[in-house]
């Protein structure tokens, strides 16, 4: 009977590059984000808290290892929403013992077709059902003559983009009741760029009236790829926008190539770059992405603690309250 | 709308070239660079369905496959925003497509909805049930059947035997998939006709046996009742065995 061996558990372990998957629901009472119309979301409570990418391979150790507690599961609404079965009762569990936040793929923000009214109201009704507090997405489009690609393009940086981008991210968040952090995504080559990229993220984000995730690990892959300085980069950010970081490892392909692969360790000049950047903002939560390469689970451990240490030594001495 | 038909283009030939593998020259656009988001973006989609059809890839050439995936990213406009959704509409876009004449494989939609099913069932949103008591009688109470589930008609048994041997055995074949309430792990049945119809039924309206054999009995032209009701009852007693039947209700 192998033909029946197979295992669904199998397909749904690894969704895709970037994890095409993942959400959850906050076990507590959280305020109710339809009160809080455009004002933000975040309501994380303590100063330095560090979260964890919630992935279907690892789910056991998020809910059985005592050595591993992070303060806080990030994952893809599009992998949970509409889903019963197996998977809806480990993300139920979850959600018990972990608050949650949600980073989106498919929403593609950059597209020139209409946004998809029907997800955005399935998805409303997920992250309000789920208490879901902070909900990102990225400054990319995955849509292209209505078909869905899957994966992150890059949209290119200019002025009637960043234009379409404000009155879309507006849209998206009056129809969603809340306000949503935009990531600045890795990209490879630029596609008929106008303007910095810096410029393109900020006049986004300062006029659209949402927040920034800011990706320091794709702030360090970009600048070596196209040859910018990454501090300069950071500094040309919106920084009082920043409401979210998202910290990974990355693969270097060739002299001059990174890919954002989440799925090494971080490398110390990332890790410098996010003490260079933290010291310049405000107490926020910090994630830990690892998409790929679980085996060494101790790893991972030991880079969340090692957030966590970074982010006490700047956050709990410098904002003591 | 702001965007202008220049940057909408740019965009358009980017994911264009994602899609088909075919570079036409993009402006400001490293062509070198630019492979790795054709790289990156083909192994997504090929790797989602290489998770979803394992049986499938092994049973195909590479050369077969990888002309299914690409002829499927290239052709179709993928609809679902979930990309764990997404192996149903290339199911679809094959059977549609008629690929099974053109690359000889007469069992591949079938084989490809037998692996679909599977995660549709594992992957369906829970149905909410009313109270029900765990032991009962197989013929007067009503049956209460796992919820979450499929019947499905394959012309080709690839739910029993290596899709090129299946095609040897082509007729009406019949399996009900079931959800176990309580793993949930999915259970393939091979089951008859007369099974077929009394699940369909039970699933359309619940009721117990006695309810439900006249028809039954009527539809498939049954002279000795004794021994249909005796057939479906030890088939009812198998399901309660194997998980499909959950309980009853007074
Ligand atoms: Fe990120």
């Amino acid at each position: 009977m192998h033909w029946l061996d197979h295992s669904t558990a199998f397909f749904l372990s690894e969704l895709s590059f970037y994890d095409y998957g993942s959400i959850s629901f906050w076990g507590h009472n959280l305020s109710n984000s339809l009160a809080n119309k455009y004002s933000t979301n975040i309501c994380f409570c303590m100063k330095n808290r560090v979260g964890v990418g919630f992935r279907r391979d690892i789910a056991d150790e998020f809910l059985h290892n005592d050595n591993f507690n992070p303060d806080f599961i990030e994952f893809a609404p599009e992998n949970w929403m509409g889903m019963g079965g197996y998977w809806k009762k480990i993300l139920d569990k979850a959600a018990e013992k972990y608050p949650v936040t949600c980073h989106g793929l498919s929403l593609s923000i950059g597209s020139s077709e209409p946004l998809d009214y029907g997800f955005l109201k399935e998805l409303k009704v997920f992250l309000n059902d789920c208490n879901v507090e902070i909900y990102s997405e990225h400054l990319s489009y995955t849509k292209s003559k209505n078909a869905h690609l899957y994966d992150l393009l890059p949209i290119p940086f200019r002025e009637d983009a960043v234009k379409h981008i404000i009155q879309r991210i507006k849209e998206v968040q009056d129809i969603l009741e809340r306000k949503i952090a935009i990531e600045n995504v890795s990209y490879y080559t630029p596609v008929g760029a106008q303007m910095q990229e810096s410029d393109f993220i900020k006049s986004i984000v300062e006029e659209s009236n949402c927040d920034l995730l800011l990706d320091v690990n794709n702030v360090y892959v970009n600048a070596f790829n196209h040859k910018y300085d990454a501090m300069q980069f950071i500094d040309d950010m919106p920084l009082d926008k920043v409401a979210y970081i998202h910290m990974a490892g990355h693969e270097k392909v060739s002299d001059d190539l990174i890919i954002d692969t989440h799925g090494q360790a971080i490398i110390d000049p990332v890790y410098d770059l996010f003490e260079y950047t933290i010291s310049k903002i405000k107490p926020i939560p910090v994630l830990l992405e690892r998409d790929f390469n679980f085996n060494q689970f101790n790893s991972i451990v030991d880079e969340f603690k090692q957030l966590k240490a970074i982010t006490s030594k700047h956050w709990e001495v410098s904002h003591v309250s | 709308m702001y965007l202008s038909q220049e940057t909408k283009q740019l965009q358009h030939k980017l994911a264009n070239y994602c899609r088909t593998g075919k570079y036409e020259s993009i402006e400001g656009v490293s062509k070198s660079r630019v492979k790795q988001y054709r790289r990156l973006v083909f192994n997504n989609v090929k790797n989602t369905l290489n998770q979803a059809y394992p049986i499938t890839v092994e049973w195909l050439s590479d050369d077969d496959w990888l002309f299914l995936v690409n002829a499927f990213f290239e052709n179709h406009d993928a609809q679902t925003p979930k990309i764990w959704e997404m192996p149903r509409e290339f199911m679809e876009y094959v059977a549609e497509s008629n690929f099974s004449e053109k690359l000889n494989k007469p069992a591949l939609n079938d084989l490809l909805l037998f692996e679909w099913v599977e995660i549709e069932v594992h992957t369906m949103t829970d149905v909410q049930l009313e109270p029900y008591l765990l032991k009962g009688d197989y013929l007067y109470d009503t049956l209460v059947l796992a919820p979450e589930y499929s019947l499905q008609k394959l012309s080709y048994p690839v739910h029993i035997l290596n899709a090129d041997k299946a095609v040897e055995q082509k007729g009406d074949w019949f399996i009900y998939v079931f959800r176990d309430v309580d793993s949930g792990v999915v259970q393939f049945l091979n089951i008859s006709v007369l099974h077929t119809f009394v699940l369909e039924k039970l699933y359309e309206k619940p009721q117990s046996l006695a309810e439900l054999l006249p028809l039954v009995s009527s539809i498939f032209g049954f002279t000795e009742e004794s021994q249909l009701k005796e057939h479906v009852k030890n088939f009812i007693a198998d399901l309660h065995v194997k998980g499909a039947l959950i309980g009853f209700r007074k």
